[in-house]
């Protein structure tokens, strides 16, 4: 397969999180607005990759049997730090990611490319593709986030600074609904419809 | 038997390896978490009580206070701290008091709560902090209470939270502080 | 939030109904999504959630308070844990399917499922947040779990019917499952005030 594809693949066609939906409970959790989920996405991408990239090139010293608490033990390694870094770095992203920051190690979708892909392919295919993955996912939260947070508080706010503010330009009134629980599974439901109608077109 | 032995070997080995990386990196971010802290505790009663450049801490009754000296060497207010039960978690609210017992201002900060983004979060704004400005008493409490407190749209847990954690945190302060002044007299 | 100043019918109903883990705090969606298909299924899934989870916090809270707190070793939680609530599922697959073979057969295929529902994972995080007492602890994760119960059935109940409405295609399977899920989470929501939770 050659790189670009495995790139592209994870990006739309098999995007983990709108088409092969897995690895939704952070998504629907802190993908509330535009921040939360740029930053939720970077640093699940990061353990993605990390441990793609350890995995890979550790395959043929992990022994079968045992892969999966080898893996286990890898991706909590790579989870910890981040939750330590982003602590002391990103205080207040870390503040609004919260408990969901360690549950980046159940995310289906990190094991899943460790099992899946990373034990089985070179270095280099492994990073591309947890480069690829990880962007899908990034896209598909900081999308949601996006579309909650312009409809349910009438602004957008990107690495803190508000791009956007319908309610004092336009005197918009927001939907409140959008950014509590329920708004989140509505908006991901419209958007897996959304890019099922895309790749049906192409 | 023996490729049991050696499976513990190598599980063993790949556990003391991320152990031991993960020592590593807690050690160096503790340090900057604990500065962070220390730094945002003092940012903080600076922004409470402004025209304080020093602070004193003391401890009454098994809870930290910070008296505030002015340039002048005046005692200008105390700095009290409360932790109320929000909706998601407890929301570490810092209180300025003044000297004339009102309530000079109130910081929460977006790391004090994990309250609901887009809502509860919203205790954090100034235009929320700002209404305790210079009020006292049973002015402390939300509107739907009787106070003159409004409370944030749909958010109205994290803002009931907030004034009443306020207000005991005012009434534990005017109390503490009549007892002293009770023990000084007798003596 | 939950704290020990709370009676123990307080916790229940937050856990059960005001918090509830699926619609309101979006854990476990993998398998709400993948094994609410039919009413049957979906309790035996519940039954062993609500096993499992109470078995993973009562190990976790031992963990914490008797082993990575006296050791100061407290970066090490989110890796033990999992390797515990890991090697927990395991044991447990063992064991009931020697002892108890009819269980097995109910409950056998949806353990390993339980390794990778953050919900586990969530909630033995959560009662060392909250600094939960043992009891208060187990009290919390059972209804937790039986929260996740309770909604999964419902959405089963609900889902059944759904196979049977005409649906435009784009919205076929799962699109319509999680639009389906909102209108729940808001009636969920009707709860939130319930009692000053």
């Amino acid at each position: 397969m050659d790189k670009l594809k495995i790139f592209t693949n994870g990006l739309l066609r098999e995007n983990p999180v709108l088409v092969l939906i897995i690895g939704l409970c952070p998504v629907l959790a802190t993908g509330s607005s535009m921040n939360d989920g740029f930053g939720m996405g970077v640093a699940t991408t990061f353990v993605l990759v990390s441990s793609n990239l350890f995995i890979s090139v550790l395959r043929n010293y992990i022994p079968d049997s045992l892969r999966l608490p080898i893996f286990i033990v890898i991706i909590s390694t790579f989870v910890t730090i981040v939750d330590y870094v982003m602590h002391a770095y990103m205080v207040e992203l870390y503040a609004s990611l919260g408990i969901f920051i360690p549950l980046i190690v159940v995310n289906c979708i990190i094991l899943g490319r460790a099992e899946a892909f990373a034990y089985k392919n070179s270095v280099k295919s492994s990073l591309i593709d947890g480069i690829g993955m990880g962007a899908g996912f990034t896209l598909a939260i900081t999308a949601l986030g996006a579309i909650r947070e312009l409809i349910g508080n009438g602004t957008l706010t990107f690495f803190n600074r508000e791009l956007l503010n319908l309610s004092s330009s336009l005197s918009f009134q927001p939907a409140l609904v959008f950014i509590m629980p329920p708004g989140a599974f509505i908006v991901i439901g419209f958007m897996i419809a959304g890019v099922r109608w895309i790749l049906k077109r192409s | 038997m023996r490729e049991i032995i050696k499976m513990g070997i190598i599980l063993m080995a790949v556990c003391i390896v991320s152990a031991g990386a993960l020592s590593a990196v807690y050690n160096v971010t503790k340090i900057k978490i604990d500065e962070n802290v220390r730094l945002s505790d003092i940012k903080k009663r600076q922004e409470v009580l402004p025209s304080a450049v020093n602070f004193i801490e003391k401890e009454i009754k098994g809870k930290k206070l910070w008296t505030g000296i002015d340039k002048d060497g005046k005692e200008v207010g105390v700095v009290i701290k409360v932790s109320p039960r929000g909706y998601a978690s407890p929301i570490n609210t810092t209180i300025g008091i003044g000297s004339d017992d009102s309530v000079s201002s109130v910081a929460i900060t977006k790391l004090d709560q994990t309250e609901t983004p887009g809502l509860g979060v919203k205790v954090t704004q100034n235009s929320f902090k700002d209404q305790f400005k210079g009020k006292k008493g049973e002015e402390l409490k939300l509107k739907k209470d009787g106070g003159t407190i409004d409370a944030i749209t749909a958010a109205t847990i994290s803002s009931r939270a907030v004034a009443n954690g306020i207000k005991e945190g005012w009434e534990w302060y005017m109390e503490a502080r009549s007892q002293k002044s009770e023990v000084r007299s007798q003596k | 939030m939950i704290d020990n100043q709370m009676t123990w019918y307080m916790i229940v109903l937050s856990a059960l109904l005001v918090n509830n883990i699926v619609l309101i705090r979006f854990l476990a969606l993998c398998s709400f999504f993948g094994v609410s298909n039919r009413i049957e299924i979906s309790l035996s899934m519940g039954m062993a959630v609500i096993f499992v989870m109470t078995l993973a916090s009562a190990a976790a809270w031992i963990i914490w308070y008797f082993f990575l707190i006296p050791l100061n070793i407290e970066f090490l939680r989110t890796a033990s844990f999992i390797l515990v609530i890991a090697t927990l599922v395991q044991l447990v697959e063992m064991y009931i399917k020697k002892t108890a073979p009819a269980l097995y057969n109910a409950l056998g295929i949806y353990l390993p499922l339980i390794t990778t529902n953050c919900a586990v994972l969530g909630i033995a995080i959560l009662i060392i947040d909250y600094r939960l007492g043992f009891l208060n602890s187990l009290i919390y994760t059972i209804s937790v779990a039986a929260g996740y119960t309770l909604s999964i059935i419902l959405f089963a109940g609900i889902r059944e019917r759904i196979e049977m409405a005409p649906i435009p295609d784009i919205l076929k399977g799962s699109p319509i499952i999680f639009i389906t899920a909102g209108i729940m989470s808001l009636a969920f929501l009707g709860f939130a005030h319930l009692f000053g939770l």
